[in-house]
């Protein structure tokens, strides 16, 4: 798996539950600066990125998993 | 449907009325709601349409699963209400979430409390169920129990519990609350219940389950129109083996033959016809040995359900126009099922709108009895009225009707004996109307379709006016056939909605019908809030004659009582009025 495509159906995950982010600032994407990003966004995101990546998250790591970069990174562990 | 694309469908703009419903649980509702939103949003769409109507789903508090009911019943009295109940709503003891220390008393205790809790939410959804619509999800979470017992064995206490929620279920279903079958989870899915995301997140549902109870409690909240005809072939089908080579006495459907699943299809066909589906045979075939076949006395469905039976040499497609218009449907109303690829083939070619089935063959039992259950699907309504049962034999009476028409239409009429009965009244909610209003294209006066929840609002207002007609003539009860909803303001009735069914046509119904809605408001002027569709010509060339031509493609068409009278055929229904 590529990083870009790891990258691009993350950032699908993200659209999915922050609809009104621009496809272009999700890379930049935090729950600093996503006012939508509540601990239900937080638990939905988990399960939309479960679903597409086939991967189980840890809950421990939920409250570290608050930016678009921490998740692409923790993904990139889990998947390599 | 994964959350991904549910959570896309459920961010699409919104186009049209919001449809609003109470969603009521004692857990955290959250991809269930997801879930539900998208199925929601995807039925009101309709097929192939690319714009989604908004829904608005209205949560409760998490753990409170009474006092949600309570508070969803204390708001806007027709808005339709899903209630998902788990085993820790019946009794906190049984939820897998919450902690406390077993007591020897339990297998007491927990069956009282449960008994008492559906009591009281049984009591508060049977009290409203005659104004909105409610449906009715039931636990699939493990029950916790910690009793002794071997491995496998059920223990007195869960089957109690489960024969308290059985009996509750039914009872609400028979008070009319729809109760969701349990959902299937997919194959190679995980089990219904996620004990991981329950703890965590205090949503106690796998996603593929959330999915598979979505899917059931939409259906139940917005069902589909069902499709109104069947058409089947007979020869591998039917019965198993060719009539016109093997001889009637040598086509089979028994178990004895070897051909069970064959007589099972018969029992669908009963079941169809008695739920007042059309069912007609499309064979390709002599009459007569088909004819022979369908007089054997061991059938398992009555051959006279089967009308027309065309039993030819031409095109299926051909035999497939012929009985839609026998039976006044349209062709999208029609499914066809044969076990013949190439025949499925030719009326797909010919007759796109038409829904094709294959008819397994005999070697695959279980394809069969799955086509069965699909066919179930498709004809599936919510009740059955006494103008389902009514249909087929009124469709024969059609053809009589027809043809005595043709000799001297005006004489027909005179000496029919009709009776029209229109009923002005606007409760209890009657399915019937709706189903009219929602199914009915070609007397259509604009093509509106009636969300169960605006309409049930709409008649309670003081000013509507709501006219449900029954017809009957000497070749019987047509039953209920003409629906009119509107409202009366400055001295005239302003219908919004008119219909009329199809089988009524021919019958002066729609003079009649004004006739009796001006004699019953008491008013000088009809107004009708006209469009005109792709599909509604019968009622633009009605009212073509009635406003002399001319008619705009929309707009509010005017006509007052003394120029109605005018221009009106002779009416020889007798018609009464009903409050």
């Amino acid at each position: 798996m590529s990083e870009a495509s790891t990258q691009q159906r993350l950032a699908q995950c993200f659209q999915a539950v922050f609809p009104d982010i621009p496809v272009s600032e999700i890379a930049g994407a935090s729950a600093d600066t996503v006012s939508d990003w509540d601990s239900v966004a937080q638990v939905t995101l988990v399960s939309v990125v479960e679903e597409e990546f086939g991967v189980m998250l840890a809950e421990e790591r939920y409250g570290e998993l608050l930016s678009f970069s921490a998740w692409c990174e923790h993904l990139e562990t889990l998947l390599r | 449907m994964t959350l991904q694309e549910a959570l896309v469908i459920g961010n699409r703009p919104a186009v049209g009325a919001e449809y609003s419903l109470h969603f009521c649980c004692g857990f955290q509702p959250l991809h269930l709601a997801t879930f539900l939103k998208a199925h929601l949003r995807t039925r009101l769409a309709g097929p192939g349409q690319g714009t989604y109507p908004a829904v608005s789903i209205k949560t409760g508090h998490f753990g409170d699963l009474a006092g949600n009911i309570d508070k969803a019943l204390s708001s806007d009295a027709a808005q339709p209400l899903a209630v998902v109940m788990e085993w820790a709503d019946l009794d906190p003891r049984l939820g897998f979430r919450e902690g406390y220390r077993p007591q020897p008393d339990d297998e007491m205790a927990i069956p009282g409390e449960v008994a008492g809790r559906l009591g009281r939410i049984e009591k508060q959804l049977t009290g409203v169920v005659g104004l909105r619509r409610i449906v009715l999800g039931l636990p699939v979470a493990p029950l916790a129990t910690w009793e002794a017992g071997l491995s496998g064995q059920a223990s007195p206490f869960t089957l109690e519990l489960r024969a308290l929620l059985a009996a509750f279920a039914a009872r609400c279903a028979r008070a009319g609350i729809r109760v969701a079958e349990l959902a299937v989870v997919p194959l190679g899915s995980s089990s219904a219940y996620d004990f991981r995301g329950h703890l965590q997140t205090g949503f106690p549902y796998s996603t593929p389950y959330a999915d598979a109870l979505a899917v059931n409690l939409a259906s139940l909240l917005v069902p589909l129109p069902p499709k109104k005809g069947l058409v089947t072939d007979l020869d591998n089908t039917v019965w198993a083996g060719i009539v016109g080579d093997d001889g009637a006495a040598n086509v089979h459907w028994s178990l004895e033959q070897h051909a069970r699943a064959y007589g099972l299809y018969q029992q669908c066909l009963a079941s169809l016809g008695a739920q007042g589906v059309l069912l007609a045979a499309a064979s390709k075939n002599d009459h007569a040995p088909v004819s022979e076949a369908l007089a054997r006395p061991d059938l398992l469905f009555s051959p006279a359900l089967l009308f027309p039976v065309e039993a030819n040499w031409g095109p299926k497609s051909e035999s497939l126009r012929r009985i839609a218009k026998a039976w006044k449907i349209g062709l999208d109303a029609l499914v066809f099922v044969d076990d013949n690829e190439l025949e499925l083939a030719e009326v797909r070619q010919s007759l796109p709108e038409v829904e094709c089935h294959l008819f397994p063959p005999a070697f695959q039992p279980a394809a069969i009895l799955e086509l069965v259950q699909t066919l179930r699907r498709r004809f599936a309504r919510e009740q059955v009225t006494e103008e389902d049962r009514l249909r087929a034999a009124s469709l024969r009476s059609s053809a009589e009707y027809a043809q005595a028409e043709a000799a001297d239409p005006e004489a027909l009429l005179s000496g029919l004996k009709a009776s029209l009965t229109c009923s002005f009244a606007r409760g209890p909610f009657d399915p019937r109307a709706l189903e009219l209003l929602n199914k009915t294209n070609q007397f259509n006066l604009n093509g509106e379709r009636w969300e169960e929840s605006n309409f049930r609002t709409f008649v309670q207002q003081p000013n509507t006016v709501l006219c449900v007609a029954s017809y009957e003539d000497r070749f019987g009860s047509l039953g209920k056939i003409a629906v009119a909803v509107g409202i009366v303001e400055n001295g005239a009735v302003r219908l919004r909605s008119w219909v009329i069914s199809c089988r009524a046509f021919s019958r002066r119904v729609e003079f009649s019908t004004i006739q009796a809605l001006l004699d019953y408001t008491n008013v000088s002027t009809l107004r009708l809030d006209w469009q005109s569709t792709p599909r509604n010509g019968p009622t633009r060339e009605m009212l073509g004659a009635l406003f002399n031509g001319g008619l705009p493609e929309a707009g509010m068409l005017e006509i007052t009582r003394e120029d109605f009278e005018k221009r009106h055929p002779p009416l020889y229904a007798a018609t009464h009025c009903m409050p």
